[in-house]
């Protein structure tokens, strides 16, 4: 609730967005077809012409025709619906992990950043420790601890991300614990917590929008990898992650089994970026209000 | 009547911001005569520091142009020069020294190389001889222990020394104008008073022009022959600087030295102007002064006045419908 | 209720600094070495000096934003330095601060309502309402209209912003303001307003001003006393009038001297003095103004001179006065 409410309120908040897009139109981009891959993702039950899993042996390895749109796999099972099947995982395991990855990390990040000292040697010095361990490495000790599943491969990807986002979270919050309004909010007798929630964060959370976007594509490839050695979704179930993998077998006589959820991967990379540029914009007041 | 050796007339430059093009400075016209010190004062955003940028054609491109006048250098109009030619004049003929002393070297060179660099370039001199030149140079900006300054990179030295530094790469090419963008404003005042004496001595010394850009009255009065007084982009008023100080004409600076707190006298009162200063894409029609002003008849509003000269000499010109006018009246001849 | 409001005895703020590669040495900057003075109620007393010398650091260890290392600061007779966390907060409440640059003192992200009603939130003065129209009246009281609530910091120019800080500062009824180059960042003709609505709200509020500037003319104008530091030291202290018109310690002289006026006929005779402020890293023994001191002696090089009254308001810690008492 604001004390000073704008004549509008949440109209005016979206009108302002909206003119925010409308100035740098690759966010509307970025939307419209991040909305349309989680469309597919929703409706794959019922708009997947076949089912993901279902063998057919005689038409295997074949290219797109009429019947399979992009062809079919070395199973014989039809890529296009293992793709919009696969949506479904690689969507939310992506922006799960890195939302997880993401709070943690900022978390972290600014407390090593505002305190410093000890907090920051500590804080920084597991981080470090944990970005030295290779993600492979990383979901196996975490699967070794909690046992294979969507959950806990989540959780692995989750932990690669987190330090990450703590370097990113750290550095700003050195620069702006050095502005004066900090320095203001502590003769003003405000907690630390409320200067690190209230005043630090809004100003780094456009960063961490925009790098949050390009490590939900790392986050899809992680999940591929540890898909691939048994750490996470087990085949049959399709991931696009998995699918890459899968094709490699045929990578050179058949290579559209890896490239077409190769493609689906970029354009949900690209989605996300556009828009993370749009929303870094929409929620800077200076780019708003002008 | 004496040799000009810059004369600008009617210069007239524009930025581009998100709605069009907005002019920051405007049918501007002033002359520097050799030896002398002109000083451009003027609040942020009166177009003082975008003169020089235009002089120098060091406007950032695209986003800005010059959209008419002149500027003559010996005789030579440089607005529309080719560019190989203007950066054969920048850093010989003409020079430049900014505030930040820091941001305009390079760190990662030695104070040496940088101003070598400069002599090798505009001179021809051989790297060895460059050296040389260069630590005559630093001689002569007066740095204490200048052979061993030139090993030293940019952040091994105090504000005021990397102001020398800077002076000294631009006396490199020997100029015959310098121009000086706030160049003592990021400086402590002790500092800030040997950095001005040292420009008076070398400008006497080399039988330099400069045009000094500051936004200090107190500075102003150091180290100004002339002073052009400018608001909103226009000139406001020309003067010698006994003149301006002891008969300030134009309501702003008449209104802006009275505004200012002294060191050496008692005041029980200041008088601040009011209002703000007008952003570029915002300023008012006719005087841009009008709304600050105390004296403003309606025309002030309508219609912006000329600069016109006020003095027999023909050396004191304001811009200002109440007391411009009022000076014409009294018998000054325009013919 | 005393004269006296703040009294700062002896105060030492240290900074150390690791410097070399690979074998950092430890370096200790004394930033404010034992400095003295007393604000009365109602006063402005200025701080001046040169970047480095230790005047903004005087001032925050006054707040304790950063943490003295010894001396003793009290503020109507209560002890700040010994102060808990719970009372150092009810402390601040007496004690503000204006900065320098509006532009780093304001949260980008915040409106200008926000940034001035969350402290009174955080300290629970009053219901919605009643911040809502303390808001108001305070933006009223620095000159700036109520729509300013709604707009966030970089909407405003530099004078406006500083008056936000000014309406931030005055958010707890203080008595102390410690105003650290509050017109410093702002153009010519802004500067003389911003001053003028201080000395307004000095005279409506009763306030008490710690008035720290660089600016010799802007300190003269607004305070009645004055102390001059000089790497980490005051060297010189008094009514303004009498420092600045007839100074005692040569560095006075020389920063009145240096300093600019606004008159061709006087500021051609400025003052020129060679050398440069030494680095607080490492000072120079004795006095520190010594290697650049046109009057230095032998003593001076050696010892620190102590703080001499001259009459009942002026001290001076220089040799040159202390050999015509002794």
């Amino acid at each position: 609730m604001s004390l000073f409410p704008k004549a509008g309120g949440l109209r005016r908040t979206i009108r302002d967005t909206i003119r925010v897009f409308n100035r740098n139109k690759t966010s509307w981009a970025g939307l419209v077809l991040l909305l349309f891959m989680v469309s597919l993702a929703v409706l794959a039950p019922w708009i997947s012409p076949y089912d993901p899993i279902d063998q057919n042996i005689l038409e295997r390895l074949s290219p797109a025709s009429a019947e399979h749109l992009l062809g079919t796999d070395h199973f014989g099972r039809d890529i296009l619906s293992r793709i919009l099947w696969g949506a479904r995982i690689s969507l939310s395991v992506g922006t799960i992990s890195v939302l997880m990855g993401m709070a943690v990390g900022t978390v972290l990040g600014i407390l090593a950043g505002y305190k410093g000292k000890y907090w920051d040697y500590m804080i920084m010095g597991v981080m470090d420790v944990f970005m030295a361990i290779p993600t492979l490495l990383m979901g196996l000790m975490v699967v070794a601890v909690l046992g294979p599943n969507l959950v806990n491969l989540t959780i692995a990807i989750a932990l690669t991300v987190a330090p990450r986002f703590a370097r990113i979270a750290r550095a700003p919050t050195i620069s702006i614990k050095n502005r004066d309004f900090v320095e203001a909010g502590r003769a003003m007798g405000f907690s630390d917590l409320r200067i690190m929630a209230g005043h630090i964060f809004p100003n780094i959370l456009g960063e961490l929008i925009v790098m949050g976007s390009l490590w939900i594509a790392t986050a899809v490839r992680i999940e591929a990898s540890l898909s691939f050695i048994g750490l996470g979704v087990k085949p049959p179930t399709p991931t696009w992650g998995g699918m890459i993998r899968e094709g490699f077998q045929n990578i050179l006589s058949d290579p559209w089994i890896s490239i077409y959820p190769g493609i689906f991967i970029l354009i949900t990379v690209l989605a996300f970026n556009m828009l993370g540029d749009g929303l870094r914009d929409a929620i800077d007041p200076k780019l708003r209000n002008s | 009547m004496e040799e000009k050796l810059l004369v600008v007339e009617n210069l007239t430059t524009s930025f581009h911001l998100q709605n069009g093009w907005f002019s920051a400075i405007e049918d501007l016209s002033f002359t520097l005569s050799s030896n002398e010190t002109l000083a451009l004062v003027g609040e942020s955003g009166c177009g003082k520091s975008v003169t020089a940028y235009s002089i120098m054609n060091l406007l950032p491109k695209p986003g800005s142009r010059i959209d008419r006048g002149s500027v003559l250098f010996h005789g030579k109009d440089l607005v529309g020069l080719p560019e190989a030619e203007m950066r054969s004049l920048r850093g010989s003929k003409l020079a430049m020294i900014f505030q930040e002393p820091m941001t305009s070297l390079n760190p990662a060179l030695t104070v040496g190389q940088q101003i070598a660099e400069v002599l090798y370039y505009h001179n021809g001199t051989s790297k060895k001889e460059a050296l040389k030149g260069a630590l005559e140079l630093l001689d002569q900006v007066k740095i204490p222990a200048a052979a061993t300054r030139l090993n030293d990179y940019p952040h091994h030295l105090s504000g005021g020394m990397r102001q020398r530094v800077m002076i000294a790469m631009a006396l490199a090419g020997r100029p015959e104008i310098m121009l000086a963008d706030e160049p003592t404003t990021a400086l402590d005042v002790t500092i800030q008073a040997q950095v001005l004496a040292l420009l008076d001595d070398l400008k006497r010394e080399l039988k330099m022009s400069m045009i000094f850009i500051t936004h200090d009255m107190g500075v102003v009065a150091r180290v100004a022959d002339r002073v052009a007084v400018m608001y909103g982009g226009y000139l406001a008023e020309v003067a010698p600087v006994e003149n301006l100080f002891a008969n300030p004409v134009h309501p702003y600076t008449e209104a802006l030295l009275k505004s200012v707190p002294r060191l050496d006298r008692d005041i029980n009162d200041l008088n601040p102007i009011p209002g703000l200063v007008p952003s570029i894409d915002r300023m008012p029609k006719g005087c841009r002064f009008a709304e600050r002003c105390e004296h403003k008849i309606d025309v002030c509003e309508q219609q912006m006045p000329d600069l016109t000269s006020i003095s027999d000499a023909g050396n004191h010109s304001v811009r200002c419908w109440v007391r411009g006018a009022q000076a014409t009246s009294n018998g000054e001849s325009q013919a | 209720m005393s004269k006296e409001l703040l009294k700062v005895e002896g105060l030492q703020t240290f900074f150390t600094i690791k410097k070399g590669f690979p074998n950092p040495v430890t370096h200790t900057v004394r930033a404010v070495d034992e400095i003295s003075f007393h604000i009365n109620r109602g006063e402005s007393f200025g701080l001046v000096g040169e970047s480095g010398c230790g005047k903004s650091t005087a001032g925050r260890s006054i707040l304790r934003l950063v943490e003295p290392h010894g001396g003793q600061v009290h503020l109507s007779g209560q002890d700040v330095l010994a102060m808990d966390k719970d009372q150092l907060r009810e402390m601040r409440r007496k004690m503000q601060i204006i900065f320098q640059d509006p532009y780093s003192a304001l949260n980008p992200r915040q409106t200008i309502g926000k940034i001035l009603a969350e402290p009174l939130h955080v300290h629970r003065l009053g219901t919605k309402g009643e911040i809502r129209d303390r808001v108001f009246a305070l933006l009223k009281e620095v000159g700036l209209p109520p729509e300013a609530a709604n707009k966030y910091p970089h909407e405003f120019s530099g004078g406006q912003k500083q008056r936000v800080g000014i309406a931030r500062a005055l958010l707890f009824e203080p008595e102390l303001i410690i105003a650290d180059e509050p017109v410093s960042a702002l153009d010519v003709s802004i500067q003389s307003q911003v001053l003028a609505l201080m000395q307004g709200l000095q005279e409506t509020h009763n306030l008490s001003f710690l008035f720290i500037s660089h600016d010799l003319a802007v300190v003269r104008y607004f305070c009645s006393r004055v102390a001059v530091m000089y790497l980490g030291k005051i060297v010189e202290q008094g009514p303004v009038k009498q420092v600045f018109d007839e100074p005692l310690h040569p560095y006075t002289k020389v920063l009145r001297g240096a300093s600019p006026i606004p008159d061709p006929t006087l500021s051609k005779k400025m003052l020129r003095m060679e050398g440069e402020v030494p680095s607080p890293l490492d000072p120079p023994t004795g006095c520190h103004f010594h290697p650049r001191c046109p009057d230095v002696m032998e003593v001076c090089k050696n010892q620190y001179p102590s703080a001499i009254s001259v009459d009942s308001e002026r001290t001076v810690a220089c040799h040159l006065y202390s050999q015509k008492q002794g």
